[in-house]
């Protein structure tokens, strides 16, 4: 008798409360007019989560989550996201990574824009500092962690950042956006307009952010500015055929803390001197799009030029010529997807004291395709085969499959899983870079210690597999489980030097060896990432997010450089816990509260962070924010600097800013 | 024999009622319909100066019980205002309104659209070719989900602006 007692009671309280209550639900109000076109109505999954039936680990930070977000950086936007490590090394670079090997060059993330690839094949990595769009005309950032190469090709390896910026329909008016802070100030102007068929903006914005400090004493020469501008076209033509075309250029002045090596004591000597960049870029894209149906293609081109100078480490100008074609069709409840893409280098590099190539001018090209089907085995099984294969000019060919599946256990929960392949190919650094990495003395000599690249490398191989659990709960919060198991073959990394060394008379009496870039380490890595994010109420959205990785490298030498460190450059836990709470409509307030585990390799210690954001709109259009930034913390390290680049290690300082906004 | 049953039946029911109660309410075309029109008329702009946005629904359509919940909300800087008219003497009734939803019960729909045009009226259906009859917006819905088309040469002509960021979404724009 108890025993129903308790269990009318529970029925009672487990029971939706709203189910007699007609009402609205919270979470369609929530979307916009473009959101709401999405909803599929009989799906089993009405929440209008594409990403739910994704076979893969995807994180996406929408243009809501980056209007929220307490900075005005690009990279910083990435903080939250699970699986990602980001660190700010000087106020002007970041190492963000995925899934481990985090650096200055992170060389196992691609990221795009647009489509347009962000990646550097000089270096293998990003220059973060350089993508300064207005991040309002953002519309999203899709992360997938996990190899990606079946479709993105090479050096998707740990991950893809896929930035996707707003369609010029999307962003018409005036936005004027001024920030002030004891840390950066931006000024940023766009401008939009439209006729019938076509719309337009353009939009320019300039940044001078001051230094960070050095860790322990003084300045750190690491302040800088830069302006960037550009402009978008969307046309729209007949028969649902849309085109695009859009454009950046910027140019930046980066304070930078040089070395260079001298035969006399103290053999290595520091200095300040900025550096300078410049980029530009155009793209078109042409697209056919059965809004419907799982029915159309794309034909997008690209030139993209960038160039650096930079004392101690290269001079550089690189040309990517890049032309892509997609198609996709859905054919008896096979959704078959397949592209082909050609892409040209073109790189021209001057060398430094430091540095320089065995070739001052590379041109080589890729050329891939790619096939991918996703068959509906029942509404319940999802399968994806794919597969790219690719040939680069000087590395040879590659092929890159991926299976998958996702099984949806029931409206609100799915299983996926997923065995890749992936590969990274080498830079061009590691191809043919030529330099000194070390300066010393034996009994008085000068002793040198050299880098070679290495012409004949293989690309680094992954075999990945991975799982995930995906949990939607009432009103709409979603809980994200990803565990993965990464094998890691052929990776690149400096062996310890020749010994002896040579003794060489010219210029100046010194001895000197050198490393030479080799495949040396295997390795295996595992880990498991966490997200949970939702409206626990009307008033209140959470974000938690937590990583864990670790990593075990085996080498077939001794290694120098690049080698079994890296185990310890990953922190082996992130956590962060973002709470919106919206006071009225008009305003609301974020706390987050972030934690990063120590970093043994350059000894930086473990950090908690506090930030919190206040927001207010206006009637006018204005919007008018106050943000602390690593409020109960003075200042940290948050990264090292790469061996190739020996500057000192820098601590990111506690920060203030106001920001204006109007917006119409 | 009984016991092992009740603890089974125990706990199959704990478990049932855990899941389903974090299952998710279904949504159905009316609701996404009246979401719709009301996000709609968020990027709808009127010639002249309104305190509030009177919506007028027809009695007895299915929308009506989802379009009544937004009755009082907020509509750029005004309120909207949502009103059940019945349909006798119609044309009488829909004098006051800003916006009119219609549905296929209308018999003289001809005459209320062109009595619409004369009072600036707004209208919405999800009728088919109703933008081609002189309606302004046609909601239906293709392959499970919602679809739109606009008269906005319609609308221009009474001074009713519709915002260039909604055209672009539009299946059709006349």
């Amino acid at each position: 008798m108890m025993g129903v007692f308790f269990l009318l009671i529970i029925i009672l309280m487990a029971w939706p409360n709203n189910i007699w209550a007609k009402g609205i639900n919270p979470s369609l109000l929530k979307l916009d007019l473009k959101e709401l076109l999405e909803i599929e109505i009989t799906s089993a999954s009405k929440y209008p989560q594409k990403v739910s039936q994704i076979p893969a680990a995807v994180y996406v930070l929408t243009s809501e989550d980056i209007q929220q977000s307490f900075s005005n950086f690009l990279p910083e936007l990435l903080r939250d996201v699970p699986g990602v490590f980001v660190g700010r090394i000087t106020s002007n670079d970041w190492a963000i990574s995925i899934r481990g090997f985090n650096d200055r060059f992170s060389n196992k993330l691609l990221v795009l824009m647009d489509g347009r690839t962000l990646y550097s094949p000089i270096y293998s990595g990003v220059f973060w500092e350089r993508q300064d769009l207005i991040l309002d005309d953002i519309e999203r950032i899709e992360i997938i962690r996990g190899p990606g190469g079946s479709i993105w090709g090479a050096n998707a390896v740990n991950g893809i950042i896929n930035i996707i910026t707003k369609n010029a329909w999307n962003t018409q008016g005036p936005l004027l956006k001024a920030s002030i802070g004891t840390e950066e100030s931006i000024l940023a102007f766009r401008y939009g307009n439209s006729s019938k068929n076509l719309a337009h903006r353009i939009y320019i914005k300039a940044r001078e952010i001051s230094s960070t400090k050095r860790y322990k004493d003084g300045q750190a020469n690491d302040d800088w500015r830069s302006i960037q501008g550009g402009f978008r076209i969307d046309y729209n033509l007949e028969n649902n055929k849309k085109f695009r075309l859009s454009g950046d250029i910027y140019e930046g002045t980066y304070g930078v803390i040089h070395s260079y090596f001298t035969f006399k004591p103290p053999y290595e000597i520091f200095f300040p001197k900025d550096g300078k960049g410049f980029g530009a870029n155009i793209l078109f894209r042409l697209e056919a799009n059965n809004k419907d149906n799982y029915k159309g293609w794309y034909i997008q081109g690209y030139y993209d030029t960038s160039s650096t100078w930079r004392f101690s480490l290269l001079n550089w100008k690189n040309n990517i010529w890049d032309l892509e074609f997609r198609y996709f069709i859905d054919h008896h409840n096979i959704r078959w997807n397949f592209g082909a893409g050609y892409r040209l280098y073109d790189t021209d590099i001057s060398g430094s004291n430091m540095y320089s190539f065995s070739h001052s001018n590379i041109k080589d090209y890729i050329f891939n395709f790619y096939l991918q089907s996703e068959i509906d085995m029942n509404p319940k099984i999802k399968l994806i085969f794919g597969g790219k294969l690719e040939y680069h000019e000087n590395i040879g060919s590659n092929f890159q499959p991926t299976f998958r599946f996702l099984w949806n256990i029931s409206n609100n929960d799915s299983i996926w899983g997923a065995i890749s392949k992936a590969v990274r190919v080498p830079s061009k650094g590691e191809l043919y870079i030529k330099g000194n990495l070390f300066a010393s003395e034996i009994n008085g000599v000068p002793f040198f210690i050299g880098i070679l690249g290495n012409s004949h490398l293989d690309p680094e191989k992954l075999t990945a597999l991975e799982m995930g659990y995906r949990k939607f709960f009432n009103k709409y919060y979603i809980l994200d489980i990803t565990t993965f198991l990464h094998f890691y073959d052929d990776l690149i990394s400096m062996p310890l030097p020749k010994n002896p060394p040579e003794f060489h008379p010219k210029p100046w009496p010194h001895l000197h060896t050198y490393t030479k870039a080799e495949n040396l380490l295997d390795g295996k890595e595992y880990g498991l990432e966490l997200s949970f994010k939702g409206n626990i109420n009307d008033k209140l959205n959470t974000k938690i997010s937590y990583t864990y990785a670790r990593l075990f490298l085996n080498s077939k030498k001794r290694t120098f450089w690049m080698g079994e460190e890296l185990e310890k450059q990953w922190p082996q836990n992130i956590f962060s816990l973002e709470n919106t709470y919206f006071i009225n409509s008009r305003s609301y307030i974020i706390a987050r509260l972030r934690y990063v585990d120590k970093i043994d390799s350059y000894k930086i210690p473990s950090y908690w962070a506090t930030d919190i954001k206040f927001l207010y709109k206006f009637k006018n259009g204005i919007t008018l924010s106050f943000t602390a930034e690593n409020i109960f913390d003075n200042r940290h390290p948050e990264f090292g600097q790469s061996f190739a680049i020996r500057t000192p290690i820098r601590e990111i300082e506690r920060s203030f800013k106001i920001e204006i906004k109007f917006l119409k | 024999m009984k016991k092992p049953l009740f603890a089974f039946l125990t706990i199959f029911f704990l478990f049932f009622l855990f899941f389903h109660s974090l299952s998710f309410e279904s949504i159905n075309v009316e609701e996404l319909e009246a979401v719709f029109i009301y996000k709609f008329l968020s990027f709808v702009y009127w010639p002249q100066k309104k305190e509030d946005i009177s919506l007028c629904i027809i009695d007895n359509t299915p929308l009506k019980d989802y379009l009544l919940e937004f009755n009082g909300y907020p509509l750029q800087e005004k309120t909207i205002i949502v009103k059940d008219i019945k349909k006798s003497n119609l044309k009488k009734k829909i004098e006051i309104c800003d916006v009119l939803i219609l549905d296929n019960s209308i018999k003289n729909i001809k005459d209320i659209l062109s009595y619409s045009k004369e009072r600036k009226i707004l209208t919405i259906s999800n009728n088919h070719d109703f933008i081609k009859k002189g309606g302004m917006l046609e909601i239906f819905i293709k392959n499970k989900k919602l679809r739109f088309k606009v008269n906005y040469s319609l609308a221009k002509s009474l001074g009713i602006r519709i915002s260039s960021k909604v055209l672009s979404l539009a299946e059709e724009v006349l």
